[in-house]
């Protein structure tokens, strides 16, 4: 037993040695600047956008992860549905439950490499690319 | 024949008190498993939600935010590590204030012990420790889990110690202190739910959840000690 106790004093002390280093290391080099950003992401399945602000409600082809610049009136309108999954210290992925509405004269067509690929009845959206 | 009235009212006083003292021992049961119940459910919930982490696949909510860091190898390592310790703790000390198991299979209490006090010494707390330092928050967040990943090490080294001393109440103290501890995984998700659900953003929904499950668990285990050892400090004062 007192082999463990040494034995764990040795990788606390370890641990809190490389991470005072790392720590500094990954300070200097601006790592943080990048941690837990508040970006909006598109987890594409099928396609790939660069920065998708819209997603259409039939479309399954991304999932739309909303920003904090979302607007207060799609917040108050949503009631948040609690699942098992969410029982996480991640953060609670809203958004796959609140798909975007995107109004006609507010569609704008995707910009894809490849034309013939997309398909009109299912095209998504706002990609970005087009401003 | 004499008959002496003085039977009948002691046969009513021992009828009554063996009532009370069953309707005691019911509210006793009632409360623990009130108690337990939602314990034992979320604790068992989490290994659920922890599982499917060891496919290593990065499409979880808590990786994606943390991608850099996940560069990393080392940070890897401990996150897959303090994850599966986190599992291991988490299992191992559900029995472990259970009584019937104490007195009826003490091997299983000592030797789930062992693993619960080997995970936390040389798996957990380390790994947590390493991780604060990038942990998602302000520098009293990263203080914070800084904080609990040496007073989990510290009470599972102190619980480790007193037994091995003989020395059970000092145990039993410090190992409820080194619980508490390793609960504010599940507590935190708990916060972290309800906060959500009454829609206050994601920053503040973390530090706050964080704050009150790590300070919470605290207060909660110093007074459960305390109700605990009430009648055994209440001899002092005889």
């Amino acid at each position: 037993m007192k082999a463990i106790i040494y034995a764990g004093v040795g990788l606390l002390t370890a641990a809190s040695v490389y991470g005072v280093v790392n720590y500094y290391h990954a300070k200097k080099e601006g790592t943080f600047n990048h941690l837990y950003k508040d970006e909006a992401v598109v987890k594409n399945t099928n396609t790939q956008f660069d920065s998708a602000k819209k997603v259409n409600v039939n479309s399954d082809s991304a999932e739309y992860i909303p920003t904090s610049a979302d607007n207060d009136s799609q917040k108050k309108k949503f009631r948040p549905r609690i699942q098992l999954e969410d029982f996480s210290r991640g953060r609670i992925d809203y958004v796959r439950r609140r798909p975007m509405i995107v109004k006609d004269s507010e569609y704008v067509k995707p910009v894809v490499e490849d034309e013939e690929k997309v398909d009109s009845s299912k095209a998504v959206a706002d990609t970005g690319r087009s401003n | 024949m004499k008959f002496t009235p003085v039977c009948i009212p002691i046969k009513t006083s021992c009828m009554l008190n063996s009532r009370r003292l069953t309707l005691y021992q019911t509210i006793r049961y009632f409360f623990a498993i009130l108690f337990w119940l939602p314990i034992t459910f979320f604790s068992l919930l989490l290994i659920h939600n922890t599982i499917p982490y060891f496919t290593f696949n990065q499409d979880f909510s808590f990786i994606q935010e943390r991608i850099v860091l996940f560069a990393d190898s080392i940070y890897k390592g401990c996150f897959y590590t303090h994850i599966m310790a986190g599992m291991l703790c988490i299992s191992t000390a559900l029995i472990q204030f259970s009584s019937y198991i104490l007195r009826k299979r003490k091997a299983i209490h000592i030797w789930s012990g062992r693993i619960y006090v080997f995970v936390v010494l040389l798996l957990g707390a380390p790994t947590g420790l390493y991780m604060s330092f990038f942990a998602k928050g302000s520098f009293w967040e990263r203080a914070l889990f800084l904080f609990m990943a040496i007073y989990w090490f510290y009470t599972t080294f102190k619980g480790l110690q007193t037994i091995l001393k003989k020395n059970v109440l000092a145990h039993k103290i410090w190992m409820i202190r080194s619980y508490s501890m390793a609960m504010t995984a599940v507590t935190f998700r708990i916060y972290h739910i309800l906060f959500y659900y009454y829609g206050i953003d994601h920053m503040h929904n973390y530090e706050v959840s964080l704050w009150i499950s790590v300070l919470g668990n605290m207060l909660f285990a110093e007074y459960f000690i305390f109700r605990q050892s009430r009648s055994y400090l209440k001899t002092f004062l005889t």
